[in-house]
């Protein structure tokens, strides 16, 4: 048997190499060209658009930074231009009309420009002021909000909070936010019920920039939930105002929500101002868990010793994460007349509580750290342990020789 | 009888050419559409970038705080430079837990004097059982207050994890191989989602490769691709499991693979599934499932996901001999891992997992090297016995490189358009000619390594292999 050299055996065969039908040869030729074509298609465009992105990042960089520094110039003129003494602070409206002329002069500045580049010189031009309200503030502050208004930059942000992309709608907010103009106030309201969370969070944002303190117990109200992101964005606006923030987290506490009444709650005990204790411990009864623990943190933050009953009765709860937050909030306190209480946290409870109530001891002055080092010399183990422990985290040596300490317990 | 032995394997063949024709397909199919997933998820994650301020995450107590567990096995060359850029991370409430398993080494002492530790009667709930500790240390200096150091018998790195889970405090938990370089906002950007949605209970952070890059004081001062060429291949390799992969999966809620270089989970939930499974050399993968299955039969809310920003850098192997053996533990993991769950395969209980993820992972990521490389043996075979037409062979051979290439070079324009890492040009065309380049060797070599786990895991075979590392170019 010859097979024109190829090697021979029991599977191999002696006709010719595999021929397919015409027919199956098409079909695949058919399926290669087409999954080829679609391919490559593929590569040339993801390659051609990764180039031309590249081309054109660069030559719009090049001319954004162009129009931008004739644009920042033109605005210089009328940002810092003196103009006859009005005070906004006691006539808002007298100022406002000082800038009228001011205002026109860089409106003509501005259309100088042939008509085909006005809408680059807009852009341009609401970029830069974007860009300055970070830059400036006062009378200068006003000068752009106003300006704002002018060139209708407020109208048309506000019409983009319509619009159906979420991102759109977020940076509308974000934007009116920057351009402190109050007719927005009402549009930003609606977007606190919007379906993404980004566009509330901006629109709740935006709000707190225009219109201050007065607006955090409105938004609390109107809000139905708070991702955890929210919250921290809120917060740093909301603690900027400090002991000023305490009446609207108060009245936030009312909310339906128990989401919105725990950041309220959490809010209230890092502010610290004890005008927040008569409503916590009100609450504190007739809420959430996730609510109660907050809240007894932040009586805990606030060492108030109306708080301590309320502390004391947590510490003897049913619910061991709320022993544990009692214990913390205990700690908090640095209250000696917890003390006690917490020491036979120490003694008796479960090892998770136990930890809670030595970092709390540890906290507790000069008693609690008494407390620990007699909790050292009890028969059991962990105790001893948890006590070295949490003395050891407060800085005592707990190997050094030591006075009596007598009379403790 | 002849006859019949050759209408047989001749039926054989074709009946095989006709199902890789159709699993070709099918993969490509399904690559494409996880590619464009990907890229709706990329392009979803830079919208929601314009309007995240990380230095608000820093600067809040409402931030949750989290431990990260370092564990260490012979370290002591990397250690201190490890921990020192653990300690730098911008985060606002963090705790360092730096496990050493039984190192036979000093790695240890030099921790030790390096930080100037005390022992200390740290007390801790043992949820999860683990091999003893000989010790927990705390650093007398109050610059170093942040950092714990456990010493450990060996118990390998699960356990050693499972030590840091332990013992750590915070809610959540940063599991990250201590030869890795995290950058400064990684852990800012990994918790982000944990902040966005209070179901998320677990995310994956992207994974990069230090070879060839310039390491300034523990951190990646200038990015650059590798001169070699093995690890310039896994950049392409990483790029398709990272950005069209794993934030695809993510997207979905599918995404059964966090890399133990760099994951962050909830405390909460790795306890109550009894952390990470030490006889399995895939231990990452293997938590993640447990906790995908987890919340599926007990109806919890969740969501696990991976953040294509957050950057953790890592050495890769450099040498064919060492990559082959981190392949070959990768997918015995694999392997074990879908062993362990098969019974999620096709279960519509466990929704996108059993009905897509876990399918895809059987017959695709662990059964595709096998079908490839019996497709290569019966082209081979087929052309023995005259049964093969050589011209639609080489012709189905360009088509699949074709669209191999396709999915490499999407990758590449994919981090060109989002992140954009490599900035300069020349590694830009180097990584396109590397997509095709692959195809040719490489790609059959990696067949092999995967095919050869098989082997290793039907024999028993649980080790690691050595990982010789050359260190990180300063």
């Amino acid at each position: 048997m010859s097979s024109g050299g190829r090697p021979t055996g029991h599977w191999r065969t002696d006709r010719p190499p595999y021929r397919n039908h015409a027919g199956e040869t098409a079909i695949f030729f058919l399926f290669v060209l087409v999954t080829t074509f679609f391919a490559l298609f593929l590569i040339a465009i993801g390659s051609i658009g990764l180039i031309v992105a590249k081309v054109r990042e660069s030559t719009v960089e090049s001319t954004r930074g162009s129009h931008d520094a004739r644009t920042r110039q033109a605005l210089n003129a009328y940002l810092f231009s003196d103009i006859p003494t009005a005070d906004p602070a006691e006539d808002r409206n007298a100022f406002i009309t000082q800038l009228e002329p001011l205002l026109i002069a860089l409106k003509i500045e501005l259309d100088i420009d042939p008509f085909a580049r006005r809408h680059a010189r807009r852009r341009s031009l609401k970029r830069v002021m974007l860009q300055l309200t970070s830059e400036v503030i006062g009378e200068t502050r006003i000068r752009l909000t106003r300006a704002f208004e002018y060139f209708g930059f407020v109208d048309e942000t506000v019409r983009t909070l319509d619009d159906h992309r979420w991102w759109v709608r977020a940076k509308g907010c974000k934007n009116a936010g920057l351009m402190l103009n109050e007719a927005a106030l009402p549009h930003l309201e609606r977007c606190l019920d919007d379906e993404n969370d980004d566009v509330r969070i901006e629109a709740a944002q935006a709000m707190l920039d225009i219109a201050g303190v007065e607006i955090i117990a409105p938004i609390l109200m109107r809000l139905q939930g708070m991702s955890l992101w929210m919250q921290v964005r809120l917060s740093r606006s909301i603690l900027r105002y400090g002991e000023h923030a305490v009446e609207p987290l108060v009245h936030g506490m009312r909310s339906e929500y128990p989401v919105v009444q725990g950041f309220c709650a959490e809010m209230l005990g890092i502010l610290g101002d004890v005008k927040a204790v008569p409503t916590l411990l009100e609450y504190i009864d007739y809420t959430v868990p996730e609510v109660k623990h907050k809240s007894l943190v932040a009586l805990g933050r606030l060492g108030d010793d109306r708080s301590v009953p309320v502390i004391k009765r947590f510490l003897d709860s049913d619910d061991e994460r709320l022993r544990i937050d009692a214990a913390r909030a205990a700690g908090a306190m640095s209250s000696p007349s917890l003390a006690y209480s917490l020491h036979w946290m120490l003694v008796k409870d479960t090892m998770n509580v136990k930890l809670a109530a030595g970092e709390a001891l540890s906290r507790s002055g000069e008693m609690g750290l008494k407390s620990l080092r007699y909790a050292m010399d009890l028969g059991n183990e962990d105790v001893r342990k948890v006590a070295m422990q949490y003395l050891h985290e407060a800085g005592v040596d707990v190997h050094a020789p030591r006075e009596e300490d007598g009379g403790l317990l | 009888m002849m006859e019949f032995m050759t209408g047989f394997s001749d039926s054989i063949l074709s009946t095989y050419a006709v199902f890789i024709i159709g699993f070709f397909i099918f993969v490509n199919v399904f690559y494409f559409s996880m590619y464009t997933i990907s890229f709706g998820a990329i392009l979803t994650y830079l919208r929601r970038h314009m309007f995240c301020d990380y230095r608000v995450i820093v600067q809040s107590e409402l931030t949750p705080a989290v431990s990260i567990l370092a564990p260490a096995y012979n370290e002591s060359a990397t250690c201190i430079e490890s921990v020192n850029s653990l300690l730098k991370l911008n985060y606002p409430t963090a705790e360092v837990v730096f496990i050493n398993d039984g190192s036979k080494d000093d790695t240890l002492d030099v921790v030790i004097r390096e930080f100037d530790l005390v022992r200390t009667e740290r007390v801790y709930v043992p949820v999860i059982a683990t091999k003893p500790v000989r010790g927990i240390y705390v650093s007398r200096k109050p610059e170093y207050r942040k950092l714990i150091v456990v010493d450990k018998q060996n118990g390998g790195k699960a356990d050693a994890l499972n030590v840091g889970i332990n013992v750590s405090r915070y809610e959540l938990i940063c599991a990250i191989d201590a030869d890795s370089i995290l950058e400064d906002d990684a852990l800012i950007k990994v918790a982000k989602p944990f902040l966005d949605d209070d179901r998320v209970v677990a995310v994956g952070g992207i994974v990069r490769i230090a070879n060839g890059c310039k390491i300034e004081r523990g951190r990646v001062s200038e990015v650059r691709l590798s001169n070699k060429l093995v690890p310039s291949f896994q950049v392409i390799e990483y790029y398709r499991a990272y950005l069209s992969g794993r934030m695809g999966w993510g997207a979905i809620n599918g995404l059964l693979i966090i890399s133990g270089a760099f994951g962050l989970f909830k405390r909460d939930l790795v306890l109550q599934v009894g952390g990470y499974k030490h006889d399995t050399v895939g231990e990452d993968m293997e938590l993640v499932v447990r906790m995908h299955r987890h919340c599926l039969e007990n109806n919890i809310p969740y969501r696990v996901e991976f953040v294509p920003d957050p950057v953790c850098w890592t050495e890769a192997p450099e040498t064919l001999k060492v990559l082959g053996r981190q392949r070959n533990r990768w997918h015995r993991g694999l392997l074990d891992t879908l062993l362990i769950h098969r019974k999620m395969l096709f279960n519509k209980r466990y929704k996108v997992l059993g009905l897509v993820s876990v399918p895809y992972f059987v017959f695709i990521e662990l059964l595709g090297p096998v079908i490839e490389a019996m497709g290569y043996l019966a082209v081979g075979f087929g052309y023995y016995l005259g049964m093969v037409n050589l011209e639609i062979f080489l012709l189905f051979f360009i088509v699949s490189v074709i669209y191999g290439v396709m999915f490499s070079v999407s990758s590449v324009i994919l981090e060109e358009i989002s992140f954009h890492r490599y900035p300069r040009t020349r590694d830009l065309v180097k990584l396109l000619v590397l997509a095709v380049v692959e195809n040719f060797g490489y790609r059959q070599i990696t067949v092999w390594w995967r095919m050869k786990a098989f082997w290793d895991y039907a024999r028993g075979v649980q080790s690691w292999g050595v990982m010789t590392r050359v260190g990180f170019k300063k």
